[in-house]
């Protein structure tokens, strides 16, 4: 029976890993998935830029008025000033809708354009398929795929600054807050740690998102070092990760509270082992790995939601957010969204293929760290057996 | 029980304190920038008045907290459906699991992009969902945006999971499994234990509810406390920001405090410890 397990657990041969990949049909799904994309992203940063942040057609697009954007433009104003809770702003917001309707006869949504006008690149906004622009093009005429593809690279630098700073303090809190400590003062610790891990689950993301931005100066926001450029949204990230901490914290300590009364960790505790080398080895390296893959795959799912707020929000108020999110014409999933917030059915294809490919992105994540925790739940059954 | 009140109440108090503490140094300590916020910032710091300013919380917070409320309404309903397919209709097989995976579907969409398509779709039928100055106190205006709130990211999808996780908890306890086989009253063996785990799923998703309606009262112009922070934010007004975040961990705070009360009164088994 062991061996059986050990030859099914073996990722080292061939006959080992194929066997693992048909037994853990959500990893197999989930790896594939994510091979195609890692491939696609890669693909699209080849490309050169111009393909996909081609700034003269923005530049020749406002110099002929009116456009599509310029109507975008007068309704993003009217907009803003409808949010203010300004009654004398909010007659003026209804006036200039009015102004603008009149002006251009409807709705920018029902908004199409007229003979001669080049907003698209394919035919008169419709989306031609097997032509050059598979996914077609966006209001300034750019390569939706590519776009969509090479905004991949923005997410991988922060989930990965995000995963360090939630599961460093993440493991130092459930350690700290786990009742296995001795002593007034290590209680007094102890309590401080559960404590702290309320305050920061009790912060909303978002609102604590908001308040971070205005304490990040400008000059901090866009700079290079060392030959890395470091992005305002960086900065978020570590905030994500730290508010993300006390969620694993609570979840490592809960975990240590049943590990402890179990036999392997009395025996290794009577074998003379320290305290430490239980907590690394038989704790946090065989029974937590798990918790950490979720982890990271939440972390990923919540970088990826903050950036599209973010442009949507920066779209709004872009004095507020400079420097925080990817700016135009620098394709990320948030702003080609933003992009094509304007046409949601006239124009879908602006929407729909970023969307979908936000949704394959959360769903790998999860599949891959679900897959992997199985297959770390079958070594340890394997272990255990023996 | 009154050991555990004082407990909670310490805690309570310790955790506010510390949210305060964290937050003063950030204003004291913080280099503050010079930048085009600076002369707002300051005439804002001249004329910052804690009771004004709670006044505003209040007044703000209770179309949050309506909004709020209806989502976890529209929350709870999809998750019972969600468990009542999957117990008591088996068959055919397809059903439970397509439900729920429609359900995961919708709930990893971006709340900020459902409510735009939303708001388009209704402003194609002739219905303007956008809230004006005063559409405030009608309830029709928050029912669509607390739909979007309680399903979009991921929301509902881990609201479900939660609840299965607590669902299939007491189904594996002793005592119910037992009196199943005597056949006695299950909802008098589960009752607490039912109210105990709900009250904890609601609970854990608190604070996601509470961040997301920053998108939704965003999108649709609803003037709640997610409104009232974004412009603080927008116009630099740090203390405001501040001041909104510090009540709103006293109060999932409290929430908390209350959770741990019930829990010692509802569970014989924590009263005897």
């Amino acid at each position: 029976m062991y061996e059986t397990f050990v030859e099914r657990t073996d990722a080292g041969s061939s006959r080992g890993l194929t066997q693992l990949l048909r037994a853990n049909p959500v990893f197999t799904i989930g790896c594939s998935l994510l091979l195609f994309l890692v491939i696609g992203a890669l693909y699209g940063l080849l490309m050169p830029r111009d393909r996909y942040a081609n700034e003269s057609k923005l530049r020749e697009e406002y110099a002929n008025p009116p456009t599509l954007r310029s109507y975008v433009l007068v309704r993003k104003i009217a907009n803003r000033m409808r949010s203010d809770f300004d009654t004398g702003a909010l007659t003026q917001a209804r006036s200039l809708q009015t102004e603008a309707v009149g002006k251009w006869g409807r709705k920018p949504s029902s908004y199409e354009p007229q003979s001669g006008e080049t907003i698209f690149s394919d035919k008169q906004g419709e989306r031609v398929i097997f032509s050059s622009h598979l996914f077609g093009t966006d209001s300034e005429g750019r390569d939706v795929l590519l776009r969509t593809l090479v905004s991949t690279r923005v997410y991988v630098l922060p989930t990965l600054i995000a995963i360090g700073f939630s599961v460093l303090p993440g493991i130092l809190l459930g350690i700290l807050g786990a009742d296995i400590w001795t002593g007034s003062l290590a209680k007094t610790i102890r309590w401080l740690a559960q404590c702290l891990m309320d305050v920061f689950e009790a912060m909303p993301k978002y609102i604590t998102i908001l308040l971070v931005v205005i304490f990040i100066p400008h000059e901090l926001r866009s700079f290079e070092w060392h030959g890395i450029h470091w992005h305002g949204f960086y900065w978020l990230s570590i905030v994500l990760g730290i508010l993300s901490a006390p969620k694993l914290g609570k979840l490592i300590m809960e975990r240590i509270d049943i590990l402890k009364k179990r036999e392997f960790i009395e025996a290794a505790v009577a074998m003379g082992m320290s305290r430490f080398r239980v907590a690394s080895k038989h704790v946090l390296r065989y029974n937590c790995l798990p918790l950490f893959l979720t982890q990271a795959a939440a972390l990923m799912t919540d970088v990826i939601l903050i950036e599209i707020i973010l442009s949507y929000l920066a779209d709004v108020s872009p004095k507020w957010a400079r420097g925080i999110t990817v700016a135009s014409p620098d394709p990320s999933w948030g702003n080609i969204l933003v992009d094509g917030r304007h046409y949601l059915f006239e124009h879908w294809w602006i929407n729909l293929f970023p969307l979908l490919m936000v949704l394959l992105w959360i769903s790998v994540a999860y599949m891959v760290a679900y897959g992997l925790s199985r297959i770390l739940a079958q070594q340890r059954a394997s272990t255990e057996l023996w | 029980m009154k050991h555990t009140i004082l407990i909670s109440l310490f805690k309570f108090a310790v955790t506010v304190t510390i949210a305060f503490l964290l937050m003063t140094l950030l204003l004291e300590f913080w280099p503050q920038e010079v930048s085009e916020f600076a002369p707002y910032a300051q005439r804002a710091r001249a004329a910052f008045s804690i009771t004004d300013e709670l006044a505003n919380i209040l007044r703000y917070g209770r179309y949050s907290l309506l909004l709020i409320m209806l989502a976890l309404l529209f929350s709870i309903g999809f998750t019972t459906c969600s468990l009542l397919f999957s117990m008591r209709f088996r068959q055919p097989k397809f059903i439970g699991p397509s439900m729920k995976s429609g359900f995961y579907i919708l709930s990893s969409i971006p709340t900020i992009f459902i409510g735009y398509l939303v708001l388009e779709f209704f402003s194609r039928l002739g219905i303007d969902l956008q809230m004006y100055g005063d559409d405030t106190g009608k309830l029709q205006y928050y029912l669509i945006p607390a739909l979007v709130l309680g399903v979009g990211d991921g929301f509902l999808n881990e609201f479900i999971q939660h609840a299965e996780e607590e669902v299939d908890a007491i189904r594996r306890e002793n005592y119910v499994r037992m009196a199943k086989a005597i056949g006695a009253k299950m909802w008098l063996h589960i009752r607490n234990d039912f109210i105990v785990r709900s009250s904890r799923v609601i609970l854990s998703r608190m604070t996601a509810l509470i961040s997301g309606t920053v998108i939704i009262e965003f999108v649709f112009g609803i003037p709640g406390l997610g409104a009232f922070a974004f412009k603080a934010a927008e116009r630099g007004y740090k203390e405001r920001l501040m001041l909104i975040l510090l009540c709103i961990v006293a109060v999932v705070s409290f929430l908390n405090l209350m959770y741990r009360v019930m829990v010692t009164v509802l569970d014989p088994r924590l009263r005897q410890e």
